[in-house]
C-alpha cells in the first residue's frame, strides 16, 4: 500500500510545473555553485601548494645568516582546505588565510577574505551546503504542507480510507513519495556535481584527504537525516493543522526559525555569555606579559641584567663567555620560553571561550537542525573553527621548533662569544636551515571531528526520532473531515 | 469611503489572533536590533578611544626616554628612540582610527569584519600586523542581530504574513462579492486595506528605530538628521515595496496559499538569493588575485632589492658593541648609517611588489564596480546598500578609511625619510611633534551621492509594483469563486 500511495505522490509531484521548475533552478544552482567552487579551488591549492614550495626553498636558501636573523625572516604558513570545502565554505571567508611564523611573535592568521569582499558577502555564500540547508527544506516543505491538510479539505482522505488504506500507509506512502522524489532530483546532481569537480579539481594532496570517503558518507548520512526531518516534521505539521494555510503557516515560520532567526540569536546570546576581549586588549595583555621576559636584546634591561645574574650564578662563573652554552642563545630561548606560556594563557583562553560559544550555539541546535547540520558539515568539510585553530596550533608548533632550532644553535657555537659577536657576527648555513622540516598540515581524521561533533549529531538523530515518533502518534489519531 | 474601509479593517486587524503575537515580538526584536548596533557603537567608540591612547601614552613614553637619554642615563642600543630610522620604523607607531558615524547603530554592515584602527608605522601597511578585532568567526559568518538584519529579512516576511491574502482571502470566504456589492471599486478596498498595515507595520518600524537610534545618543549635528531622515525614507520605500508586490500578486486572483507561496518564493529570490548569486557573479567575473600571491610579491620583491645592493649589517652591529661600550656619539652615526641602508632597500622591495599590488586593487574595484551596477536587481541588496551608506559602515566607507590611511602612512614615512637619510638625531620636541591621524569623516555630499541613486531606485521599485498592481487590479473578476 505504501508503494502505491508512494507511486501516486511521485506522478502528481512530478506532473506540476512548478515543481520541475523549482527543482530545475535548484539542480542549476547547485551545479553552478560547485563547478564555480571547483575551479576556483583548483587555482587555489595550485597558488598554494607553489607558494609553500616557494617558501620552503626561500628558507632553505636564505644562505649565511645569524641564526636568529633567519628566525626573523620566518616562514609563511598558508591554510589549506580539503575539497570538501567547495561543497561547504564554511567559516572560509571569516578565517584567516596566511599565517607569518617567526621569532617572539604567535602571529594570528591574516587576510579573511571577507575583507576584500562586496558587501553583498554578508548575505551568504551560494554553495552546495546552503542549497542543501535552507533551499531543499523550504522545497520539502512546499511539496508536503498540503499533503494531508489539503486530502482533508478536498474531501479525498475519507474516500481514501474507505478503500481500504491504513492511515499509517498512507502517511508513509507519502513520506516515501517525496523521499523518492527529492532523491531523483537530488542523487544525480549531487553525482554529477561531485564527478564534475573532480575532475576540475584533479588529483589534491593526500594531507587533505584524510578519511576523506569516510567524512562524505558521514555528511550524506547527516543531510539525509536533516532532510528527512523537514519531511517528517512537515507531514506531521500537514495533519495536525486545522487548515492547509496554518500548515504553512506554521511551517514557513519553523523554516525562519530554523536557518535565519536562531542562528543570528544564538551567536548574539553566546557572544554576551562569554564575551571575548577586544584585539587590543588581547594584545595589550600579550605585550604586557612578553614584557617580564628577559629582553634578551636589551643588555640594560633590569630584567636581562637580572636573567644574566641568574645565570652567572647557577652556572658559578663570572663571566658570560664562562658559560657552557653560548649566553645570546639561553637568553633568546628563556624569552621564547616565557612569551610561550604568555601566549598559551591569552591565546588559550580565547580558544577556550570561543569553544564554550560554539558549545552554546550547539546546544540550541535542539531548537534548531540547521545549526547542528551547519557544524556536522562545516566539521567535516574542515571549514569549521576547530580546523582553523588546529591550524594556528600547527603553525605555532612549528613556530616554536623553528626558534628551537636557531636558538640552539646559537646555543651550541656561540659559547665563550661576547652578546654582540653572538648576536651580529656569527653566522649557520644550510645546515642549520635543513634541521627545520618543511611545514605540513594534516587535515583531522574522521573520528576527531566526531568527538568534537556528538553534540550537533545527537542533535540530529533526536529530531529524526522525535519527528518519526511524533508522526506516528498522530497518523494514529489523524482527523478525517475538516 | 476609504476612511469607512480603512476603520472597518482596523477593526479586523484588532481581532487577528496573529497579530498579537507578530506585533509585540516585531517590536521587540527593533528593540534588540536597536539595543545591539548600540552596544556595538559605544564599544567601537571606547575601543577607539583606548587604541589612539596606546599610541600617545607610547610616544609620550619614548619621548620622556629620550629626555632622560640627554640627562645622561644608561640605555642600551635598542632602547634608543632618538635614532630616527629606528623610532620611524619599530618604536613609535600610530593608531590610525576610524570613530563610528553619528548614525552607526543602525546597521553594523562591515564594521565587524573591518578592524576599526590601523597601526601606522614605517613599515609598508600590508606587512603592518592586522589588528583586526576579536571575534568567533562562526559568529561573523552568521552576521549580526542589528537593526538592518531585522528590517532587511524579517520586516518583509511580517508583511508578507498581514498581506498575502488580503483580496483573497475575503474570496475564499465569500464576503467579497457582498463588499463589492457595495459603491467601492476593488482599488479602493485595497488602498484601505494597504493604508492600516502599512500604517502600523511601515508606522511601527520607523518610529521604533528611530527612537531608538536617537534615544542611542545619535549625533544630529553632524549630517545625522538628513542620514536618519533618508533612513525613515528608505525603510517607507522598502516596505512599500512588499505592500506593492502583495497587492500585485494578490490581483491576480489566485488563492491565498499560492499567493503566500509566490511571495514567500520572490522573498527567497530577492533577499537570499540575488546577492548569493550576484556575489558569485562578482567573484568569478572578476577573480581577485590571492592574498598568497601578494605576501610571496612582496617577499620576492624584498629578497630581490637585498640581492642586489646587500645592507652593511655589519654597520647596525658595530653601532650596538660600541654603545655597549658607552661610545654614545659613534653608535648613534652608525646605526643611521644602517638605516640609510635598510630604509631605501625595503623601498626597493616594495617598489618591486607594486604592480602586484595595484592589479589587486584594480580587480578589486572592478569586482566593487560590478556589484555595484549589479545591486539594483534586488530591493534587499539595495536597502542593506543604503543602510549600509548611511551608518557609515559600508565597504566604500571603509575604502575611505583606507585610502585615507595610505595618505597619512605616506606622510609619516615622508616625515622622516630626511632625518633618517641625513642622520641627525630626533631630540624629545620632535619626538612630540610625531606627525598624528586625524580622521575626517567623508563630507555629507559624498555619502549622499552613494545614497540617492539607491534611494531613488527603491522608490522606483516601488511605484512599478504599485502601478504594475493596480493596473492588474482594473481586470479583477468580481464575481465570486
Amino acid at each position: 500500500m505504501i508503494w502505491h500511495v508512494a507511486r501516486k505522490e511521485l506522478t502528481e509531484i512530478t506532473r506540476d510545473g512548478r515543481f520541475l521548475w523549482s527543482a530545475f533552478i535548484i539542480i542549476v544552482l547547485l551545479l553552478t555553485s560547485l563547478g564555480v567552487a571547483a575551479s576556483r579551488y583548483g587555482e587555489d591549492r595550485a597558488l598554494r601548494e607553489a607558494a609553500t614550495r616557494e617558501v620552503r626553498s626561500q628558507w632553505l636558501n636564505q644562505g649565511v645568516k645569524g641564526p636568529h636573523s633567519a628566525a626573523h625572516y620566518g616562514v609563511y604558513a598558508f591554510k589549506p582546505s580539503t575539497p570538501l570545502a567547495l561543497f561547504d565554505p564554511g567559516l572560509n571567508d571569516y578565517t584567516g588565510t596566511v599565517t607569518m611564523l617567526e621569532a617572539h611573535k604567535e602571529n594570528q592568521a591574516s587576510y579573511k577574505p571577507a575583507q576584500d569582499a562586496t558587501s553583498l558577502q554578508r548575505f551568504g555564500d551560494l554553495s552546495g551546503a546552503m542549497i542543501l540547508q535552507l533551499l531543499i527544506p523550504l522545497l520539502i516543505i512546499l511539496l508536503c504542507f498540503g499533503m494531508i491538510s489539503g486530502e482533508r479539505e478536498e474531501g479525498t482522505l475519507r474516500q481514501l480510507l474507505s478503500v481500504g488504506a491504513k492511515r499509517s500507509d498512507l502517511v508513509w506512502g507519502k513520506a516515501v513519495g517525496v523521499a523518492v522524489t527529492l532523491g531523483l532530483v537530488l542523487v544525480p546532481s549531487v553525482l554529477v556535481g561531485a564527478v564534475l569537480s573532480g575532475l576540475i579539481v584533479g588529483e589534491s594532496d593526500p594531507h587533505d584527504m584524510i578519511d576523506f570517503p569516510a567524512k562524505v558518507a558521514v555528511l550524506a548520512g547527516g543531510y539525509l537525516a536533516y532532510l528527512a526531518i523537514f519531511v517528517v516534521v512537515s507531514l506531521t505539521v500537514s495533519i495536525m493543522a486545522k487548515s492547509s494555510r496554518t500548515a504553512l503557516t506554521i511551517l514557513l515560520g519553523f523554516w525562519i526559525l530554523n536557518g535565519l532567526l536562531l542562528p543570528r540569536a544564538a551567536a548574539d546570546v553566546s557572544r554576551q555569555l562569554y564575551p571575548t576581549p577586544s584585539a587590543l586588549e588581547l594584545s595589550q595583555a600579550i605585550r604586557v606579559g612578553r614584557d617580564r621576559g628577559p629582553h634578551p636584546h636589551e643588555p640594560n634591561h633590569p630584567n636581562h641584567i637580572a636573567f644574566r645574574e641568574k645565570l652567572l650564578a647557577t652556572y658559578k662563573v663570572e663571566r658570560i663567555e664562562d658559560l657552557p652554552y653560548g649566553f645570546f642563545g639561553l637568553a633568546l630561548e628563556a624569552d621564547e620560553t616565557h612569551g610561550f606560556k604568555v601566549f598559551d594563557r591569552h591565546v588559550g583562553e580565547l580558544n577556550r571561550r570561543y569553544a564554550m560559544q560554539n558549545r552554546f550555539q550547539q546546544a540550541i541546535g535542539v531548537l534548531s537542525p540547521f545549526i547542528a547540520v551547519r557544524s556536522l558539515s562545516s566539521a567535516l568539510a574542515g571549514t569549521d573553527v576547530d580546523f582553523a585553530n588546529q591550524f594556528a596550533a600547527a603553525g605555532e608548533a612549528y613556530r616554536r621548533n623553528l626558534v628551537k632550532v636557531t636558538n640552539d644553535d646559537l646555543k651550541r657555537n656561540t659559547v665563550g662569544w661576547t652578546t654582540f659577536d653572538a648576536e651580529w657576527r656569527y653566522k649557520a648555513g644550510d645546515d642549520v636551515w635543513k634541521r627545520v622540516p618543511a611545514f605540513d598540515f594534516d587535515a583531522p581524521p574522521l573520528g576527531d571531528i566526531l568527538a568534537r561533533n556528538w553534540l550537533p549529531i545527537a542533535v540530529l538523530a533526536a529530531w529524526l526520532f522525535g519527528g518519526v515518533v511524533a508522526l506516528l502518534s498522530v497518523s494514529r489519531r489523524m482527523k478525517i473531515d475538516v | 469611503m476609504i476612511t469607512q474601509i480603512m476603520k472597518h479593517e482596523w477593526r479586523l486587524l484588532l481581532r487577528d489572533r496573529l497579530l498579537f503575537i507578530a506585533i509585540p515580538v516585531y517590536a521587540l526584536l527593533l528593540a534588540y536590533g536597536v539595543y545591539n548596533g548600540d552596544a556595538w557603537r559605544q564599544f567601537l567608540t571606547t575601543n577607539v578611544a583606548a587604541a589612539t591612547a596606546t599610541a600617545d601614552d607610547n610616544i609620550g613614553k619614548l619621548a620622556e626616554k629620550a629626555e632622560r637619554i640627554e640627562r645622561g642615563e644608561p640605555y642600551g642600543a635598542y632602547e634608543d628612540p632618538r635614532i630616527p630610522g629606528r623610532f620611524a620604523r619599530t618604536m613609535a607607531f600610530e593608531m590610525a582610527v576610524k570613530p563610528p558615524g553619528p548614525t552607526s547603530a543602525i546597521a553594523i554592515g562591515q564594521s565587524d569584519v573591518h578592524p576599526s584602527y590601523l597601526l601606522v608605522q614605517w613599515r609598508a601597511m600590508f606587512n603592518q600586523s592586522n589588528t583586526d578585532e576579536v571575534e568567533n568567526p562562526v559568529n561573523l559568518a552568521v552576521g549580526r542581530f542589528d537593526l538592518s538584519f531585522v528590517l532587511i529579512y524579517l520586516y518583509p516576511l511580517l508583511i508578507i504574513a498581514l498581506s498575502f491574502n488580503m483580496l483573497s482571502s475575503e474570496r475564499e470566504g465569500g464576503t467579497q462579492v457582498l463588499m463589492l456589492s457595495q459603491p467601492v471599486s476593488v482599488g479602493q478596498f485595497v488602498v484601505g486595506k494597504v493604508t492600516v498595515r502599512g500604517l502600523v507595520i511601515i508606522g511601527m518600524a520607523v518610529t521604533l528605530s528611530l527612537l531608538g537610534v536617537m534615544a542611542s545618543g545619535a549625533e544630529l549635528a553632524d549630517g545625522g538628521l538628513w542620514r536618519l531622515g533618508a533612513w525613515g525614507l528608505a525603510i517607507i520605500a522598502y516596505g512599500g515595496f512588499w505592500f506593492g508586490l502583495s497587492v500585485l500578486v494578490n490581483a491576480f486572483a489566485g488563492k491565498s496559499s499560492t499567493n503566500a507561496m509566490v511571495l514567500m518564493g520572490t522573498w527567497l529570490v530577492l533577499v537570499l538569493l540575488a546577492p548569493a548569486v550576484l556575489n558569485l557573479v562578482a567573484k568569478s567575473t572578476y577573480p581577485l588575485p590571492s592574498r598568497i600571491e601578494l605576501v610571496q610579491a612582496a617577499r620576492r620583491g624584498y629578497d630581490a632589492a637585498k640581492r642586489e645592493a646587500p645592507p652593511s649589517a655589519q654597520a647596525g652591529g658595530a653601532a650596538a658593541e660600541l654603545a655597549s661600550r658607552g661610545g654614545e656619539d659613534v653608535m648613534l652615526a652608525e646605526l643611521n648609517t644602517a638605516f640609510k641602508d635598510v630604509i631605501p632597500l625595503e623601498m626597493r622591495g616594495e617598489a618591486a611588489a607594486a604592480p602586484m599590488f595595484k592589479r589587486f586593487d584594480e580587480q578589486r574595484d572592478r569586482q566593487h564596480g560590478l556589484i555595484d551596477r549589479l545591486k539594483y536587481v534586488s530591493p534587499a541588496i539595495l536597502a542593506a546598500d543604503v543602510m549600509g551608506e548611511l551608518a557609515d559602515t559600508s565597504t566604500a566607507s571603509y575604502r575611505a578609511f583606507s585610502h585615507q590611511v595610505g595618505a597619512y602612512h605616506a606622510r609619516w614615512r615622508d616625515h622622516f625619510f630626511d632625518r633618517i637619510m641625513a642622520g641627525p638625531v630626533l631630540g624629545a620636541a620632535d619626538i612630540r611633534a610625531t606627525p598624528r591621524f586625524n580622521f575626517v569623516p567623508e563630507e555629507d555630499g559624498v555619502v549622499a551621492a552613494r545614497v540617492v541613486p539607491g534611494l531613488a531606485a527603491l522608490l522606483g521599485f516601488v511605484l512599478a509594483v504599485f502601478a504594475a498592481g493596480f493596473g492588474k487590479l482594473r481586470q479583477y473578476p468580481a464575481a465570486a469563486r
